[in-house]
């Protein structure tokens, strides 16, 4: 290995070292693919009612599997409910529920500044998550939201207080995002400065 | 790391576990983001969830993030024609040494062949697998890594 080479690999094992380990909320995506019934993750059922990857873990462990999955469901449901009042606004004030919290996928992202010339940074603001139904959510100085909403179609567009005084539309690269029962998308909304 | 791959190893939440800080890790070499590297990490985890059935998750976890980090670096590639300007791929990048500005600087398919290779340990031919091409790419790709990084250190 060349002396290039051995600084190369140094600073990989330096960048790996520094990076920061976020918590992997693994009770919401197992729970979303492990579903007493044999559902598969995007919820259909599968005609021999199992599931191939997980599901000799679940056989073994029996009784008390199926118990854990019931709590993890529960623990989902909380979590998602405490996710809506953090966020301020998933839930649609005044409208009836066609599907129940537990139905509902999420919308996780981040609303970012992107100057042409410089770093991209995050901002505060506000999202509008349009569809069936609209939701608005109130967003931090980390730039982070979550939303939990029902499976569909979504339109996700920001508004900062730094990109044109709340006026200037911050999109998603990717266009509409769409939202399973169970499952997280992640987006990134840019305001896009010229 | 995610080095090891053992044919037919159980997911459940236990492995999940396991592997989530090694992906996040490779995430963050492969797409030169603190933030992109966890998104593809995610991504790739829910993809592994979706298949019914994986011989060798690990690997494909692997392949998984290579491609999403692809996949990104060309998706940012037009949103910066869009831009028609240039912006930093990573802010923390010059806070860590000299090399990393410009490992994170390299096309992603060279970036992939110099992290699968110097970080992951893999041979020209797993790399080869990984990435879907034949050997003799892989190594003219990290041929090219290295040279763009001779010549922005030792110029």
């Amino acid at each position: 290995m060349t002396d290039l080479e051995a600084r190369l690999r140094a600073s990989l094992f330096r960048v790996a070292e520094d990076t920061t380990i976020p918590d992997l909320d693994v009770t919401a995506q197992v729970d979303s693919s492990v579903g007493a019934g044999g559902h598969t993750p995007d919820g259909s059922h599968r005609p021999d009612g199992t599931v191939p990857v997980p599901a000799p873990r679940l056989g073994r462990r029996g009784l008390i599997s199926v118990l854990a999955v019931a709590i993890g469901v529960i623990a989902v449901t909380v979590s998602i409910a405490v996710i809506q009042r953090e966020t301020g606004g998933s839930s649609p004030a005044g409208t009836d529920h066609p599907t129940t919290v537990s139905q509902h996928g999420e919308i996780r992202g981040l609303l970012l500044i992107s100057p042409p010339m410089s770093a991209e940074h995050v901002s505060s603001g506000s999202i509008v998550i349009t569809g069936t139904r609209v939701f608005t959510i109130t967003v931090g100085d980390s730039g982070r939201f979550t939303a939990s909403v029902p499976p569909g179609n979504y339109t996700v567009i920001g508004h900062s207080p730094e990109y044109g005084g709340n006026e200037g539309d911050c999109i998603t690269q990717s266009g509409p995002v769409t939202v399973r029962q169970h499952r997280t998308v992640s987006v990134r909304v840019r305001c896009l400065e010229k | 790391m995610i080095v090891d791959s053992l044919e037919g190893e159980g997911v459940d939440e236990n492995f999940l576990r396991a592997v989530w800080p090694g992906l996040v890790r490779l995430g963050r070499l492969l797409t030169g983001s603190q933030e992109q590297g966890e998104d593809i990490a995610q991504e790739a985890v829910l993809g592994l969830l979706r298949q019914e059935s994986v011989q060798a998750p690990r690997a494909y976890l692997r392949r998984s993030m290579v491609n999403l980090s692809i996949n990104l670096a060309r998706n940012s590639s037009r949103e910066r024609a869009y831009l028609a300007g240039t912006r930093e791929p990573d802010v923390e990048a010059s806070e860590i040494d000299e090399v990393w500005p410009v490992v994170v600087a390299l096309p992603a398919r060279q970036r992939a062949v110099v992290v699968l290779r110097y970080y992951e340990d893999l041979s020209e031919a797993d790399i080869a697998s990984v990435l879907g091409c034949r050997p003799g790419t892989v190594k003219s790709l990290a041929a090219r890594a290295l040279k763009q990084l001779r010549q922005e250190l030792d110029p």
